[in-house]
């Protein structure tokens, strides 16, 4: 197993994350994140038909030529998001009451399409798994986060915030925060691997000790 | 066959089976997984309270609740609510979030006091998302049309859309047979600034009133 291959995987969901970093989905996010619970709930959703997407397109990779590879992943994830939606109906018909009308979204979320076709089709099943988890996790966090955010700022009086146009708003200073605290871990993981090479230096290169 | 062709042909059956494959499951977990009944219409203090004030009868909302001048008619259990709804109404979505809704949630006939013999019928009409038109429609005993009340709904709550709708609906209506009312009689009657517009806001009273006819004919007929 490649491990950096790997470990880049595991972490996409944080380093590009769907919802603050590659602005993917937007539309499901700023809808249904006016509370937590909607927010995590469709979050949930959309993990689970990305991760199955991922997998189904990865299996099928060699089967489907490259001509209709589109037409058939948007097949594809309209198939599971409905499957989602049918579940949900019956059997959580309190969350249908509330996120019921915007599951069908899922479908055109261009995130699902998106990895589909840049990851999914281009790797093996166990890493179109992966990669479908991590996003999906990493989009959850995003939409969860914006959700208790909007709900608390709400509680607290700031009304606007549960608007779309508040939503906007609140996204936009979120996606600015997560971008600032990324770059300080980038930064800060620089200066060590920066540090690390002067104390050890690589043997290969005749590198002297200070 | 030309290659061009055989792939082109190819291309086609992979994606019908891809197709066919995908309508097979859902197909399975539709015929597996059914959305549970709603649950079966009741008469409580509430409903009560808001019955009294259409059709007063001259006693409180306790004793008119404990001495049966109000009763349940038409369907009386979830799968009797179910069957009914079924053929008379409709739940749909549309992409927009328009959710078309047209749902007998319960009817009640008025057995006692001045007003003996009125049918109110509770139903939950179009909105949007998940908000949708919870009304009340009563009906005199001859068939004609008597009050129409809005419980609750966030787009058109009696706060918040012009003043007077209701009582534009009300006052053009009154003494009308409810089997003869159609979508003009109520569309001249509202702002076209509501909602998304006059049809709209009118298909959510007219689907109200329809499924009052529908039920009071049934019960009418006996």
């Amino acid at each position: 197993m490649d491990k950096k291959h790997f470990k880049q995987t595991l972490l996409g969901g944080f380093v590009s994350n769907p919802v603050f970093v590659l602005v993917l989905g937007l539309c499901p996010t700023i809808a249904k994140s006016t509370n937590i619970v909607d927010a995590f709930a469709l979050g949930a959703a959309t993990a689970f038909v990305l991760i199955c997407t991922n997998v189904l397109v990865s299996l099928l990779k060699k089967a489907i030529p490259d001509k209709i590879r589109l037409i058939s992943y948007i097949i594809i994830i309209a198939g599971f998001t409905t499957l989602v939606d049918i579940f949900i109906r019956a059997y959580l018909p309190a969350l249908n009451q509330t996120v019921g009308s915007v599951i069908p979204l899922i479908a055109v979320n261009c995130l699902i399409l998106g990895r589909a076709d840049s990851f999914a089709r281009k790797n093996k099943v166990g890493y179109a798994a992966l990669d479908g988890a991590s996003m999906g996790i990493g989009f959850m966090i995003g939409i969860t986060l914006l959700g208790a955010a909007r709900q608390l700022l709400g509680m607290a009086g700031l009304s606007v915030f549960t608007t779309a146009a508040g939503g906007l708003l609140l996204l936009g200073l979120l996606l600015g925060l997560y971008n600032y605290i990324r770059s300080l871990i980038y930064t800060a993981r620089k200066k060590r691997t920066r540090t690390l090479r002067r104390i050890k230096p690589n043997p290969f290169k005749g590198g002297k000790s200070q | 066959m030309k290659s061009e062709t055989k792939s082109a042909f190819k291309s086609a059956m992979i994606l019908a089976s891809v197709a066919a494959c995908v309508v097979l499951v859902l197909a399975f977990a539709n015929a597996f997984m059914k959305p549970p009944l709603p649950p079966p219409p009741k008469l409580e203090l509430e409903e009560v309270a808001i019955l009294n004030q259409i059709a007063p009868t001259g006693v409180d909302d306790q004793t008119a609740l404990d001495e049966y001048y109000f009763v349940l008619i038409g369907p009386q259990t979830a799968e009797e609510m179910s069957a009914w709804n079924e053929l008379h109404g409709n739940t749909s979505f549309k992409v927009t979030g328009i959710a078309r809704y047209k749902i007998l949630l319960a009817a009640f006939k008025a057995d006692k006091g001045p007003h003996a013999g009125t049918v109110f019928v509770r139903t939950l009409t179009d909105g949007y998302y998940d908000i949708r038109a919870d009304i009340i429609t009563a009906i005199n005993p001859d068939g004609t049309f008597k009050h129409m009340r809005l419980l609750n709904n966030a787009i058109y709550t009696e706060d918040n859309y012009a003043s007077g709708d209701i009582d534009k609906i009300n006052a053009v209506l009154a003494g009308r047979p409810i089997g003869q009312i159609t979508a003009n009689d109520i569309k001249g009657q509202l702002p076209i600034v509501i909602g998304a517009g006059a049809t709209e806001t009118a298909n959510v009273f007219r689907l109200a009133i329809e499924i009052a006819a529908a039920l009071f004919s049934e019960v009418a007929n006996g």
